[in-house]
């Protein structure tokens, strides 16, 4: 009986890894074929513009790129597995070992941003539900118009100008912290703030005005506790698939507002690293930020069968 | 003793009392605010079962909520006259009327499926529904679990950890009921609690209800379109038509001698009983349920009743008192003063 329940709950967990590592699979194969589309001599890259012929062929040579196409594929994979993602020429440096110092950071600034827009937007969707048709529920919803249309850059630098240049209030840039991260989580985030509030207001409106609700209050449920417990819990499943099928275009942000901020993150070395044509550690910062999402698609799935019973 | 007056016969001070209960519907922009209840009356004594009858749309559902004050914008209603348990509630605020639901009145809605929240264990909806009152956490478990076991759960232990998408129809409507029960109110009111549930399954709640009312005195009034199960469960039972009661009385009064012309077609139209030799159409009552954006004059019903008088489609009849029940048709009226 024990053994039985542990299979039958062990199963999902397998097959979500196996879904897993095929779409790893899957962005590294896509990852290695554009190395080939893309017009970069990676050799000519390596050695820069005043190379000889002689020069270019012994790094091709020592690159192995004389190698047929499908050795060079199978050794690459292998070399993937063990978290070798060769080396770059522009910093002189085992990609990995930029990669894994970078990560953090961008780690941070992604975990930062997903809290504010939960946070916030969560708040100012709930509040413009109850408050729904008034001047808040108006406000909230042209505010959200609005903001998602601005540019992120745009709004980085409207913000770096007036809190950092104009007020002083935070560093211009860098990585120092706590201060430092504050304006590009909120730059990162402010897109997601709209769209949150638009979803929450639309779910919890809908709990709202459900049969759970009409319920709660004819048992004569305190209104603050039908809106902060049940309304929350209801609203809270779809606003995290949403987030999770949106991740890949936050860290697509998250390359912008590095570099607007200078925050010392994976956006801002795979920036920096498409400047130099250093292709290898374009590809492996490709691979480790969609591990990445990966990951915390992985996490938000986790916390989403956990919000909801029926999905268990 | 020392008061011989209340040794002779006394009548029980009604549980609840509803005086000219009203509910509007006023559209968002430049409409014209319609009535969906009027002058409903309603007078409950302890542990007395009420049926509240009609068509879709008869009013009876807005009716029953307007009743809890549990009805929201683009509906309003108001009342001369809501007392429950003694407690007057005509103009209670939004606080005193939270006070008073769960505890004095509850509600059981029509549909189990949707009305518990698939999040929370049955567990955490009841002790959270029992904490209104100071309650510890152990004990209002042990108040849920005596609730399960009233409401004719087995396992009750089991259940409480379990989510409401695990249990069948029947035992969620169950759940529903005990939810209702948590706090000891005294008037349940039951939105067609059997409607979406399966016929044996139907027969049980239906049981349950009878049950539980009879051990704990509660006073129930379901809102139903079956007339079939008045018999079994009600005491009572009030007709519902075009937002207006339309007769009121006893379940034998009104089954056996209908006065109103519609409580008369409302029971024709009930699948027969007879042999399938002699099956005939079933009879149907003419014409549509009135049309409530329309404002109309008169009886409600007038436009498809068989009988009606030329004063019917004119002026709205008023209820009458005739033999302890209650009755608004110009016809009988009529009748009664002629005999009079």
């Amino acid at each position: 009986m024990i053994a039985l329940t542990v299979r039958q709950s062990a199963a999902p967990i397998v097959r979500r890894i196996g879904a897993m590592l095929l779409t790893l699979w899957f962005v590294l194969t896509l990852t290695f074929v554009l190395t080939f589309a893309i017009p970069t001599d990676p050799a000519r890259a390596v050695a820069g513009p005043k190379a000889t012929q002689e020069q270019l062929e012994t790094i091709r040579l020592s690159l192995r790129l004389d190698e047929p196409m499908a050795v060079q594929y199978v050794r690459y994979l292998a070399s993937a597995a063990v978290l070798d993602l060769g080396y770059s020429h522009s910093q002189r440096r085992p990609v990995s070992d930029i990669l894994l110092e970078r990560l953090p950071y961008t780690a941070l600034l992604a975990v930062s941003a997903i809290m504010f827009q939960l946070i916030v937007g969560g708040a100012l969707g709930l509040w413009a539900a109850v408050r729904s048709g008034g001047l808040f529920d108006k406000v909230v919803f042209v505010g959200a118009l609005v903001v998602v249309a601005l540019p992120q850059f745009w709004v980085g630098l409207v913000l770096l100008f007036v809190f950092g240049f104009k007020l002083g209030w935070f560093p211009l840039g860098g990585a120092s912290l706590p201060e430092g991260l504050v304006l590009p989580a909120l730059t990162l985030g402010l897109a997601g703030v709209a769209w949150t509030s638009r979803i929450v207001r639309a779910t919890a409106s809908e709990a709202l005005a459900s049969n759970i609700v009409l319920g709660l209050r004819g048992r004569g449920i305190a209104p603050r506790r039908i809106v902060l417990k049940h309304v929350v819990r209801l609203a809270a499943g779809p606003i995290l698939s949403v987030l999770a099928l949106d991740l890949g275009l936050l860290l697509g942000g998250a390359v912008l507002v590095e570099a607007v901020f200078g925050w010392p993150g994976m956006g801002n070395t795979a920036f920096q690293a498409l400047q130099q044509k250093d292709l290898p550690l374009i590809m492996g910062s490709v691979i480790v930020g969609s591990i990445f999402v990966l990951v915390i698609n992985a996490l938000l799935d986790t916390a989403r069968v956990y919000l909801d019973p029926r999905t268990r | 003793m020392t008061k011989p007056d209340t040794l002779g016969v006394q009548s029980v001070a009604p549980i609840l009392v509803v005086e000219g209960l009203r509910t509007f519907l006023t559209p968002d922009r430049g409409g014209v605010t319609i009535p969906l209840v009027e002058r409903f009356d309603l007078s409950v004594d302890p542990g007395e079962r009420w049926a509240i009858v009609g068509e879709s749309g008869s009013g009876k559902s807005i009716a029953a909520r307007s009743i809890m004050c549990l009805v929201d914008p683009p509906l309003s209603s108001t009342a001369d006259r809501i007392e429950i348990g003694g407690l007057d509630l005509t103009d209670a605020s939004r606080a005193a009327w939270r006070n008073v639901r769960g505890q004095r009145i509850a509600m059981i809605l029509q549909d189990p499926l949707t009305a518990l929240s698939p999040v929370f264990t049955v567990g955490n909806q009841l002790v959270e529904t029992i904490r209104r009152r100071p309650v510890s956490v152990h004990d209002a478990r042990d108040r849920s679990l005596d609730l399960l076991r009233q409401v004719g759960i087995p396992d009750p232990a089991l259940r409480l950890n379990a989510y409401p998408h695990e249990l069948s129809g029947g035992m969620r409507q169950r759940i529903a009921i005990a939810l209702a029960l948590a706090c000891e109110p005294q008037v349940l009111i039951a939105d067609e609690p059997t409607t979406a549930l399966d016929v044996t399954v139907q027969a049980q709640i239906l049981e349950l209800l009878v049950t539980l009312s009879e051990k704990t005195g509660t006073a129930v009034v379901m809102i139903t379109h079956d007339i079939g199960i008045l018999p079994e469960f009600a005491h009572k039972v009030a007709v519902m038509y075009g937002g207006r009661l339309v007769e009121t009385g006893t379940v034998s009064q009104v089954l056996n001698t209908p006065l109103h012309p519609y409580t008369q077609a409302l029971l024709r139209a009930r699948p027969g009983r007879s042999s399938s030799a002699e099956r005939r159409r079933l009879p149907v009552i003419g014409g549509a349920p009135p049309d409530l954006f329309r404002m109309q004059r008169g009886c409600p019903f007038a436009p498809r009743c068989e009988a009606a008088l030329s004063t019917c489609s004119e002026i709205k009849p008023e209820r009458a008192m005739i033999d302890g029940r209650r009755v608004a048709c110009h016809l009988v009226t009529s009748s009664m003063g002629t005999a009079g």
